[in-house]
């Protein structure tokens, strides 16, 4: 396990990372989702012993690594630049830590082309990497990392860097290379949520410098602890509206634009404004000429943009106060920009949190709040 | 109206003029920056009584060799052209190799004071290296090393190298610090990151410093003459002013003295281009 | 700091030790020239040989000269290079080979080539009295005129540098670019009102300090006169850098640190400018 205590970073009085603690296992890969600017990469490197932290120590298996030089602390990353030796050949930049390391010629030899085998670069070892494409490059750059055999395996931001055509595969192709992994710790930043919901086994949300919530995939994405969280780590965003809670004959009403719902159980804070949140898959959009289901609260609302996204569209859709609710259709749905819809609410689950703290304040599921 | 011909039509046109006036300037021009070069070579294949005469011609009448040859050819200026080489490639080979412990440095490091040394070096560039001769000959002959090559060769470090190491710096300041971070993480020592990845992604700058050192101690003569004494230890632009006597100096020897003189960083450039273009087709830093 | 990070830049400051060790070596023979300028020839602080340097006529003379030494040296670099970077812009039939050939001043070694140009202003055997007498006009007493002689010695000098001012020019004029033309040429500019009100506001900061730089290194010209004319007829060819010079190679290094010391300000002055050049906006 991977111990991050107390790390501060500082620089020039900007506090690049603000008292992170975090613990990272084993066998699991870890994402650190957060925009940019959010401390990611400093993070990185300061495990990797190549930035120096302001304050804090890092443990791995109990053993305190601060002091260490990053050849003796174990660890392997993948810069977002790959960051290979231009002028050497994509055998020698893979062979790089070995021979650092001082082992034989004929292990090197041995190991290098196993990894090379894992990435199916086997054909290019003798390229330099200027005749290499981006993808190549970032293979050549992984297997460097990977031939050390280091318990902790770092990525950051893997995928920025490449063509939107090939993330998809090589997004898929990571997640193959390091689920066959065994005893490693698997770290790997990124600003794009979606490689959080494909690949996390756990997530780490950061911003401006500071972890704002870190746990398992699934907790982290269906209890966000405010609404940051749960914005950023969804894809596509969360729709947030706006609303209130009021005490209505001794029970909690959640008032919105749209609908008004009792909610039972509530045990939050009443008379307050609250930013109501849902999945986009939660807003439906009824295609032309088909009846409303009046028992969904509906509206008619104003397209704003239309994106293909795979095999479906994403629409953006204005409100009467200028507010953007995000829905999805099937691919074979056209609809046109200014364009008016119908439609419908399904608000069987909702995330509320507090309009001004933006915390969480608790999950309603079909009428009742959710205690967890 | 009788049609002109074509010719005398374009003759006037202000495009062709201009392309006249151009041509006549770039002959004038050429002219003018060959001619004295041509002179000075064919000076060397001239005998005296050429040179001297109240006629002269720019291909020499009767051609001969006996300027490169002994008698007429001193004995001492094959001495001189050996020290001037010794001078020369030590002076540039030192700097060359401050410049890159220096430029690794000032690129590397992110230490606050190097900026301040980063400005003086600049401003020892620019300043006229006249202004310290006397500094630098009291200095010298406190040391001892008056009429010494290596005292030149000193001097000529001291004048040469802050400018080696800017541009030795600014280059490696293009090559990317990850690059360096990745070698560590790899486990290479500095001094490996130094001399096994910077160094050759650095080849060009340095053969460039390498060879301005070359040339500016090539082409230098005040500190070279009062430095230096002995005739066996004079460099060449001391060694060939020494022969000159007023009106009448020796200009064919002078002339064929200079034809080898300045053919020798020819010689050194074709020879270093090798490592100059290897570096540049190895190192495209932007290529990680 | 952590150790590991206190070892890094151990490394560092090592690295750059020879490169102090440099910068204090060039400060040091400053320092060194100073002292020898408020001494005398027995090591007496003074201001004795301060003085007798500013009362000498030919050193005041010197001090001008280099002025315009410098100011003529600039403006035929400048003029024959801007012809030459104009007209060699646009690319013909053996342009690469022409370029190349006119770089041949400045790649052959100067010291010979100040003989050479001894040799051809030589009134008697010279080729360039011999041509223009054979023109019918009496050519002018190159290096033995005193009122002549400096510009003679500055004409050689600044031929030598010509090639590398061509390349700057060149730089200059194709680092404008097109749309800028273009624009002009729809408005129906000239060629030359296009060369005035284009290319040299774009490049006025690059050329200024070219210029300025130039200048800085020509008030240490010693070279050229002292080859040439040895600062004659008389002292009548002595720049600034030369004079003292002379006073050093005569064994008076007090006198030459003076007037060295003296010529300083003048070096400050240049420097200053280029400061304010940098600091122009692009």
């Amino acid at each position: 396990m991977l111990e991050v205590k107390d790390v501060s970073k500082v620089v020039d009085n900007k506090a690049i990372l603000k008292g992170i603690n975090m613990k990272v296992y084993e066998d699991a890969i870890t994402v650190i989702l957060g925009p940019t600017g959010s401390g990611k990469t400093t993070l990185l490197r300061i495990i990797a012993g190549v930035e120096e932290p302001t304050s804090g120590r890092i443990f791995l298996d109990g053993k305190d690594i601060t002091d260490l030089a990053p050849k003796d602390r174990n660890v392997a990353i993948v810069f977002q630049e790959y960051c290979l030796y231009p002028h050497l050949t994509a055998y020698e930049n893979i062979a790089s830590p070995l021979r650092a390391a001082k082992i034989g010629e004929k292990e090197i030899d041995e190991r290098v082309k196993r990894v090379a085998a894992t990435l199916g670069i086997t054909d290019i070892l003798g390229k330099l990497p200027r005749e290499t494409s981006g993808g190549q490059r970032q293979r050549i750059a992984i297997a460097r990392a990977l031939v050390k055999d280091a318990k902790v395996c770092m990525l950051d931001e893997p995928l920025t860097n490449l063509d939107y055509k090939i993330r998809e595969t090589m997004r898929e192709e990571i997640r193959e290379i390091f689920k066959r992994t065994k005893g490693k710790i698997i770290i790997y930043s990124t600003p794009d949520p979606l490689d959080a919901l494909l690949l996390a086994d756990y997530t780490c949300v950061m911003r401006n410098g500071v972890i704002e919530q870190m746990g398992k995939n699934k907790e982290v994405y269906n209890k966000p602890k405010n609404l940051f969280v749960a914005k950023y780590y969804s894809y596509p965003p969360m729709n947030v509206i706006i609303g209130q809670i009021e005490k209505l004959n001794g029970k909690a009403m959640l008032k919105t634009p749209w609908f008004k719902m009792s909610i039972e159980g509530w045990s939050g804070p009443l008379n307050k404004d609250v930013a109501v949140g849902f999945r986009c898959e939660q807003l439906e959009i009824v295609p032309a000429g088909s009846k409303v289901d009046m028992k969904l609260p509906s509206d008619k609302l104003k397209v704003a943009t239309v994106h293909r996204i795979g095999t479906e569209h994403l629409i953006q859709l204005w409100t009467a106060d200028k507010n953007i609710l995000y829905a999805l259709t099937p691919g074979d749905v056209r609809l046109e920009v200014n364009e008016t819809v119908d439609v419908l609410f399904h608000i069987d689950k909702l995330w509320l949190f507090d309009k001004e703290t933006e915390e969480f304040l608790g999950r309603i599921y079909e009428g009742s709040a959710i205690h967890d | 109206m009788v049609e002109q011909p074509r010719g005398i039509r374009n003759l006037f046109k202000v495009e062709n003029i201009a392309k006249a006036l151009k041509a006549l300037y770039l002959i004038f021009y050429t002219t003018f920056m060959l001619f004295p070069i041509i002179w000075m070579v064919s000076g060397a294949f001239k005998t005296d009584a050429e040179i001297f005469s109240k006629t002269p011609t720019i291909i020499p009448v009767r051609p001969t060799l006996s300027n490169f040859l002994p008698p007429k050819m001193p004995t001492a200026m094959w001495r001189w052209l050996t020290n001037s080489l010794i001078v020369s490639v030590s002076s540039a080979s030192i700097c060359s190799l401050i410049g890159l412990f220096g430029g690794y440095a000032f690129s590397r490091a992110r230490i606050k004071k190097f900026k301040v040394f980063l400005n003086l070096l600049m401003i020892a560039y620019i300043f006229p290296p006249a202004f310290l001769i006397v500094g630098f000959t009291r200095l010298v002959n406190f040391f001892g090393l008056l009429d010494n090559l290596v005292g030149v060769i000193l001097v000529y470090v001291c004048l040469q190298g802050p400018y080696n190491i800017y541009l030795i710096y600014s280059y490696m300041a293009a090559i990317p610090r990850e690059l360096d971070d990745a070698a560590e993480i790899d486990g290479w020592s500095k001094t490996h990151v130094l001399f096994r990845l910077i160094l050759p992604l650095s080849l060009p700058v340095i053969v460039t410093a390498f060879m301005w050192t070359f040339m500016m101690t090539w082409n230098e003569l005040i500190y070279a003459l009062v430095l230096l004494n002995s005739p066996s230890n004079l460099t060449m632009n001391v060694g060939l002013s020494s022969l000159q006597a007023g009106d009448i100096s020796p200009y064919g020897v002078m002339f064929a003295g200079a034809t080898v003189y300045a053919s020798i960083p020819v010689v050194l450039f074709m020879f270093l281009q090798k490592y100059y273009i290897l570096g540049l087709t190895r190192g495209g830093v932007r290529t990680a | 700091m952590t150790s590991i990070f206190k070892r890094k830049h151990l490394f560092y400051y090592l690295a750059i030790i020879p490169s102090l060790v440099i910068i204090g070596l060039f400060i040091s023979p400053l320092i060194l020239t100073f002292y020898y300028a408020f001494t005398d020839i027995r090591g007496n602080i003074t201001l004795g040989t301060l003085n007798s340097v500013i009362a000498d006529p030919v050193f005041s003379a010197s001090y001008m000269r280099v002025i315009i030494y410098f100011i003529l040296n600039i403006l035929i670099k400048f003029l024959l290079a801007t012809g030459a970077a104009l007209c060699l812009r646009h690319p013909f039939k053996g342009r690469r080979i022409l370029s190349a050939l006119n770089f041949a001043p400045y790649a052959f070694p100067m010291i010979p080539l100040y003989f050479d140009w001894f040799l051809m202003y030589h009134p008697s055997w010279g080729v360039i009295p011999y041509m223009i007498r054979s023109l019918g006009l009496t050519p002018p007493n190159f290096l033995t005129d005193p009122n002549l002689a400096m510009y003679f010695v500055c004409i050689a000098h600044a031929w030598a540098a010509t090639p590398l001012w061509t390349m700057i020019m060149t730089c200059g004029i194709t680092s404008v670019p097109e749309e800028a033309y273009e624009s002009a040429k729809i408005d129906g500019a000239t060629p030359t009102r296009m060369f005035f009100k284009i290319t040299i506001p774009y490049i006025k900061k690059y050329l200024l300090m070219n210029a300025l730089l130039s200048c800085i290194w020509v008030t240490g010209e010693v070279t050229s006169v002292w080859l040439m004319t040895r600062g004659g007829p008389g002292t009548s060819s002595h720049i600034l850098a030369s004079y003292a010079y002379l006073q050093l190679y005569t064994g008076y290094y007090n006198k030459a640190a003076a007037m060295l010391t003296l010529g300083i300000p003048l070096v400050v002055f240049l420097m200053f400018l280029l400061s304010r050049v940098l600091a122009m906006e692009d």
